[in-house]
C-alpha cells in the first residue's frame, strides 16, 4: 500500500493499492456481510420468523390492512410469482401470496425447525400433511408448508430472515404472538413439543388450561378452542393499543368481528377479527392485566 | 492497475446489489384450498382461556 500525490495545484492524494489487496479487500467484504447475514438470521428453532397472507384478493387485503395498520406493500420475491413483501414503517412484516389454485384465506405462519426436511418427514409419520416442499425459497432458505396431524396449516423454514428477529416486544402493528386453537389440545401438545422442543407450562383456570410454549423463552401458547365447529388453527396476534376500537375499524373496513374484547377475555384486551376475505388475526393490547376466566 | 479497481468496485456494487435484493424477498408458497380455514362468522360465545403474550 503506497499514497499516491499529484503535482498540480492542489495536493490530491488516493489510496492505491496492489490488484493482490483489491482481491483481499473485497473477499474479506463478501465474508463480513454472508457472516453478518448468517449470524443474524440464526434463531431458536420454534421462533415464528414471518407470516405470508395467502388469499386470491390481494387489492381487497392491501386496501384492509394498510387502513387498519398503515402497511404498505412493494413487489418482492417469493416462491409464487406475483409475491408482495409487506413493510410496516420500513420494516418487512410479512407477504402476501396470491396461489395458483382458489383457496381459503388465511395467514401461514413459519416456524423456524433445525432441518426442515427430517421436520416433514416426522410430520408425515405423526399423520401430518404436506401441502408443498421442502423447497429452496432462496438458496439458504429452505422451506416447507404442511397441516399438522390435526390439519393446522403451518409453514417450516430453515432461518430466519437476513436481518435477524427481535426478541424485544414489538411496536405496535406488528407480530405479537402465536396461539394454537386446538381441536384437541391433548395430542397438540404432544406432536408440537416434539416436533418444535418446546416445554410447555400449563396455566389452569377452572376447567380450561392455557399451555405456553417456551423454548429459552415465551414463543407461543396453546388451548382448547371454544369454538366447537371450528377445526385447529394457528392464530397470528399483531399487537394493538386499542383493541375495541381496532375491531370496529376492522369491521368498516369490510372484517367481521368474531371475539370482541369483553372483561372476560383477558380483561378486555383482546379482539378477534376475520380480514375481508375471512382470515382471522387476533387483536392484542400488550402489556395487559392478567385475567379473565376460560 | 486502474481497471483492476474499476472490475472490483464493479463486482463489489453487483454483490451489494445482490445482498439488496435478496432483502426485499420473503417465502411466498400459496395453500390449497383444502388448508384449514377458522371463522364461520357469527359472534364467539365470549369465553376465552386466560394466558396470552409474555415478554
Amino acid at each position: 500500500m503506497r499514497f499516491a500525490s499529484t503535482s498540480h495545484n492542489r495536493e490530491r492524494w488516493e489510496l492505491v493499492l496492489p490488484p493482490r489487496m483489491w482481491v483481499a479487500a473485497l473477499v474479506v467484504v463478501i465474508l463480513t456481510f454472508a457472516t453478518t447475514s448468517g449470524a443474524a438470521s440464526k434463531v431458536v428453532p420454534g421462533t415464528f420468523v414471518w407470516h405470508d397472507l395467502v388469499t386470491d384478493n390481494p387489492a381487497a387485503a392491501k386496501k384492509f390492512y394498510s387502513e387498519l395498520f398503515g402497511w404498505t406493500f412493494e413487489p418482492g420475491k417469493g416462491v409464487e410469482p406475483d409475491y408482495t413483501i409487506i413493510r410496516q414503517h420500513g420494516v418487512p412484516v410479512g407477504g402476501i401470496v396470491v396461489p395458483k389454485q382458489q383457496t381459503s384465506p388465511q395467514w401461514l405462519s413459519y416456524v423456524v425447525v433445525a432441518d426442515v426436511d427430517r421436520a416433514v418427514d416426522a410430520l408425515r409419520q405423526a399423520g401430518g400433511q404436506v401441502y408443498r416442499g421442502p423447497i429452496n425459497a432462496r438458496p439458504d432458505l429452505r422451506v416447507a408448508a404442511v397441516a399438522d396431524p390435526q390439519g393446522a396449516p403451518i409453514g417450516l423454514a430453515s432461518r430466519g430472515p437476513s436481518d435477524g428477529v427481535s426478541e424485544a416486544l414489538p411496536d405496535v402493528n406488528r407480530w405479537l404472538w402465536m396461539d394454537y386453537v386446538a381441536k384437541d389440545e391433548a395430542p397438540a401438545l404432544q406432536f408440537y413439543t416434539q416436533a418444535l422442543g418446546y416445554q410447555s407450562q400449563a396455566e389452569a383456570r377452572d376447567t380450561a388450561t392455557y399451555y405456553r410454549l417456551t423454548n429459552g423463552r415465551p414463543r407461543a401458547g396453546l388451548f382448547k378452542t371454544p369454538w366447537p365447529r371450528e377445526t385447529s388453527i394457528w392464530l397470528p396476534y399483531i399487537r394493538v393499543a386499542d383493541p375495541d376500537a381496532s375491531a370496529k375499524r376492522a369491521q368498516e373496513l369490510g372484517g367481521l368481528i368474531v371475539q370482541a374484547p369483553a372483561p372476560r377475555v383477558r380483561n378486555g384486551s383482546l379482539a378477534i377479527v376475520l380480514d375481508p376475505g375471512g382470515a382471522p388475526i387476533g387483536l392484542q393490547k400488550y402489556p395487559f392485566q392478567a385475567g379473565g376466566t376460560p | 492497475m486502474k481497471s483492476v479497481r474499476i472490475a472490483a468496485l464493479a463486482l463489489l456494487v453487483l454483490v451489494m446489489a445482490f445482498l439488496a435484493a435478496c432483502e426485499s424477498g420473503g417465502i411466498g408458497v400459496g395453500l390449497p384450498a383444502s388448508g384449514a380455514r377458522w371463522g364461520s362468522g357469527g359472534s364467539g360465545p365470549d369465553v376465552f382461556v386466560g394466558g396470552g403474550p409474555v415478554y
